[in-house]
Order: structure tokens, then sequence, then C-alpha cells
């Protein structure tokens, strides 16, 4: 069965290093755990076959996704695997990917992105880069634009699916759904509106400052109270989520007011001891190593062009619901047991 | 309710009889591999419970399955009809929905039509066969062979290649429309196929000596559980 794990948990995530939508070497939204034990072997190389880079830093839910992917490519390509980490120079990455003898890069993690981007920066006028896949990398849409031949997955898993879900599986309606956001964030909360639309789900942004403290917060929450929303969606904003008392003091009390389900984005806030969230929508990593696999072999088929494939948006997801909540605030749709992943008591 | 006393019966008797084997040798292994409404860890619950005497291992990804079939050389494989025939698995019982042994597939679509041809057009499909097999699949289904495909490893994974316009159509059996017009307001456009049949959930059996615990263990199925697997009765071949 599928392999993922809840790992992390609240600790890390009060720490403030789970909640950054960038899956880092520190942490990621689905929560990685320290990285088994067990070091990563790579599959025999054979003659003939043509060589994929995997530059990845050394942690659970990054070996998830490697897993899959590299299970998918096996047929066609040989792999190697580069771990990146906190040490990992500019220099040093440009060396292992000129004398890898790869066709293409898969990247995972931001980290690892911005070697890759030292890397042509470095190659500028020296002829073509290696072509790269990124994923587990947040915000890749942003970024994008300043990497040549390049294209992935992006990390962060759409509103619209996480909105879907939750209407799927409650008895109440789900139209408004309210959003609490920076104004880094606002481009970024644009899009997910354009893509919940045609699903008749309208997002209600609130911004709040950069510096925003719990009075910013909870009066935010308040003004999508007064304009009526039917859930609220939480970003993977570490600023706005800091620590276990700002969460305490900013949303709870708001939380509770607001009265309606909160989907979110991090396995911790879920948890019913937090008296959090409702649903947490997480990316299914197993899926994703399947969907970048399938990104590659089209880079492949296109003679290693990447650069003029639109970022994919990760299509699959695992679930997680508070069943104390579901039971006593937001009764289930019949069937709905069926389609969670994970049932928190 | 003599029916259902009925299948109590058929299903106590195979159970003892399986006590009394598993002292003595495992238990038949049935892999599994479907595409289902329900969770895969649904599923594989659901068929634990209910076959106690055969070991049960549901997969989500075909990679995973295919895997299993090489290494764990099975006693049996669930598994939609052209898998088991693309792997050569001779068939124990034909699942049957309506007397049916195969069901209709559609093409959903989001706003624009798919009439006309469907020659060099993106579609979304989940993995049946594995990779080439799915395409050479779906590409014969389809009567259209320079189709692009978008692999999905569920069916609820469809819904959003729609959303995000990273398909411009989606394969499904017929009988999902339902609930993915249920879940969605997008103005989903269904299109029937010509001859697009797929045939239903069947057993394979590659171990022949574990025949009669393995088809009658899924006979006493209940019907609940069946509905889980997308059909209503199974036919012995």
């Amino acid at each position: 069965m599928r392999a993922w794990r809840q790992g992390a948990g609240l600790a890390l995530l009060l720490a403030g290093c789970a909640t950054t939508p960038v899956p880092d070497n520190s942490v990621s939204a689905t929560a990685a755990a320290p990285a088994a034990m067990q070091a990563l072997v790579d599959p025999t190389r054979r003659p003939g076959k043509a060589l994929i880079l995997i530059a990845m830093p050394d942690l659970d839910s990054f070996r998830a996704v490697r897993r899959s992917l590299v299970e998918e490519i096996r047929k066609e390509f040989d792999v190697v695997t580069s771990i990146v980490d906190p040490r990992t120079s500019p220099a040093s990455f440009a060396a292992t990917l000129a004398s890898s003898g790869a066709v293409c890069v898969v990247l995972m993690n931001n980290p690892t992105v911005n070697l890759y981007r030292s890397y042509q920066r470095g190659r500028k006028g020296q002829g073509p880069v290696l072509p790269a896949v990124v994923v587990m990398s947040s915000f890749l849409e942003e970024v994008r634009d300043e990497l040549d031949n390049a294209t992935g997955v992006a990390y962060e898993v759409p509103g619209v699916t996480s909105f879907v879900n939750l209407r799927s599986m409650l008895q109440r309606p789900v139209r408004r759904v309210g959003v609490v956001h920076r104004p880094a964030f606002r481009r970024f909360v644009q899009r997910q509106a354009a893509l919940a639309r045609p699903e008749q789900i309208t997002l209600v942004p609130q911004a709040v400052p950069n510096d925003a403290g719990p009075a910013e917060v909870r009066q935010a929450l308040l003004s999508l109270k007064q304009s009526g929303v039917d859930a609220l969606w939480v970003l993977n904003d570490n600023r706005l989520l800091g620590d276990g008392a700002f969460l305490e003091t900013a949303w709870r009390e708001a939380i509770d007011n607001l009265a309606v389900p909160v989907v979110v984005g991090v396995p911790a806030l879920v948890n019913p001891e937090l008296r959090f969230g409702t649903l947490a929508v997480l990316p299914d990593l197993d899926a994703l190593g399947v969907q970048t696999a399938n990104l590659l072999m089209e880079v492949a088929e296109d003679q290693w062009r990447a650069g003029g494939r639109a970022v994919e948006l990760p299509v699959s997801t695992v679930t997680l619901m508070n069943m104390q909540q579901a039971r006593l605030q937001f009764p289930l749709r019949e069937g709905a047991l069926q389609r969670i992943d994970r049932k928190l008591e | 309710l003599l029916a259902w006393s009925g299948t109590v019966c058929v299903a106590s008797v195979v159970g003892t009889s399986h006590l009394r084997n598993a002292q003595a040798q495992p238990r038949p292994s049935l892999l599994v591999y479907l595409h289902t409404e329900a969770k895969s860890a649904v599923l594989e619950s659901a068929l634990k419970e209910r076959l106690p005497a055969l070991e049960i291992t549901v997969f989500g990804r075909f990679t995973d399955f295919e895997d299993a079939l090489t290494a764990r050389k099975p006693d049996a494989v669930l598994a939609i009809l052209p898998l088991l025939v693309s792997q050569r698995i001779p068939v124990a019982l034909q699942g049957l929905r309506e007397n049916n042994e195969r069901e209709p597939y559609v093409l959903l679509s989001s706003g624009a039509s798919l009439d006309g041809s469907l020659s060099g057009k993106v579609i979304g499909v989940v993995d049946l066969l594995g990779r080439a097999g799915t395409q050479d699949f779906v590409g014969r289904l389809l009567k259209t062979p320079d189709l692009k495909f978008k692999r999905v490893t569920k069916i609820e994974d469809l819904l959003p290649l729609l959303q995000f316009s990273a398909a411009e159509g989606v394969l499904v059996p017929a009988v999902a429309v339902k609930s993915l017009t249920e879940r969605s307001r997008l103005p989903l456009r269904v299109k029937n196929l010509d001859d697009a049949m797929v045939g239903l959930p069947a057993v394979g059996l590659l171990n022949v000596a574990a025949r009669s615990l393995i088809v009658g263990q899924l006979q006493a199925l209940d019907a609940a559980t069946k509905r889980l697997l997308g059909i209503d009765r199974w036919r012995a071949l």
C-alpha cells in the first residue's frame, strides 16, 4: 500500500519549520521525517541506456517521490542520485552535473533549484544547459521564468482540489472559502481564485501585513466572518502560523467563532488534539513521483526540450480528516468515509 | 433472508475449511489491482475482512503490482479483464454487472465538446495496464493512434486534469460519470464512444491447486463488497 508518513508533527510545525510551502532541507508540508538510515541505492547502469540524474536532499518525503519516479522510468533510463545538503556548493553541484553524463536532471527542493540556477548562470554563453524537471519545490511557477530549459510539477496542492474534496465530503454547502494571506501570496491566491471559479467556489481573500501579529490575524478572520464564508483555507505560511502561542492567540478563538470547516495543508494542523483543522489535503508523494516520471518521458519524447512546457499542478492528493470535528460540527455525506485516506480520532 | 442466510452458510463453510488448512499451509495469495471509487486502503480492508482464507494485497500503482506479480508469483489476481489478458493469466471468475461482463467507457470534457476527430488530443486516463500498455489499449479503444496521454494513478485524479485544463478529455467508465458530476460543478460533457467496451473485474488463477478455495471465497462475497468491486455477481469459467 501507499507509503506516506504523517511524520514531523507539531513540534516542527510550531518551530516554524514545517509550515512554509517550500520543502527545503528541514521539512516539507508532507512532513518529512529524518531520512531512514538505509543508503539510497541506484539501479545498476546498463550499456546504451540514457542517464537521468536526480539531485535531492536525503529525507523520507523526497525518497518516496524518488522511489516511484525511478520505478516508472527504470525500463527506459538509468538513474544516478546525488544527495544535496547544506554543504553542497554551487561549484561542486555544477561539477556533478558536468561529470554525470546525464541527459536530464530532476531537481528536488528549493535549495537544489537555487544551485541549478547558479549552474545555469555559470554556463551562460557556453552552450546548452542540462534540461531540468523540478519537483517538490515551492512556488515553481514563480521561479520558472528564471530557468532555461526547465519544467516541473508544482508542489502546492491547488486550493480548488482541497475545496472540491471538502465539498464532496460535507453535508453543508461550500460556496465561499475565506483565506488570510500576506502580500507575498497575493498572486498565488489570485491564481487559486481563478482555478476555483469554474467549480462555483468563490475565494474570499483577506490580506494582512507582512509582519502581521495575532491582532491582525484575528481581525482578518473577523472580517471573513462578517463577509460570510462557508469554509476557511489556511495557507502553509509559517509566518502567519508561527509558534504554538501564536496559533493560540491569533487563530484558535477566531476559528471557533467562525464556526466553519478549516482546510489545511499540514498534517499536524488537523490533529484533533490541536482543535484547529477539519481536513488536510496533502500531495500524494507516490503519485507525485509518477506524475514527474510522466512529465520527464514527455520531455524525452520532445528531444529534451523542457522549456516550452507549462509547470504542471499536482493532480493527486491524500486526505486526512479530523473525525471529532466531522462528528460534532460538520456531518459527512454518505460514502464520504470511503474517500478519506486517514481518519484522525 | 433465505438468500442472505445461504451466503453466510457458504462463507462459513469456506472459512471453516480454510481454518483447518491454514494450520498446515500458507494462505493462497490474491493480488488486487483495481480502480474503484473507494480508496485502495478501504478496498484492501474490506477484502481482508471478507476473504480471511486468502492473503490479500491491493495495489494502488501499476508498477508495484507488476513487480509483485513477477517477484511473488501469486496464486490469483483480481483485476479488470484486459489486464489479465495482457498478462496471459487464465480467468477463473468473470465479474458481471446487470448480466454484462463488459462496461462502456465514455469521454468526459469540461466546456468544449470532443465531437469530431480525437487526433492529437490530450486524454487523461487511469493507469490500467502500465504506461505503454495503457497507451496502446486506449488508442485502440478510441480508434485513434496519435493521442497524447496524461496518465494518473486514481480515478479521482482525473477531475483535476479537467479543472487544471491539463487534458481535453478524460476516459472513464460510464458508471463513474455520476459520481464525477456530483463532485464537480464544471460544465462536464459526456461523449459516448462506439464499441468502447471494457471487461469488468475478473479473477485470474495462477495456481490451479488453490482454485476451489479462491473461487469459493470470492463467490461468497456479500453484495456490498461486490458493489465495491464494481460487479454484482461472478460467473465461473
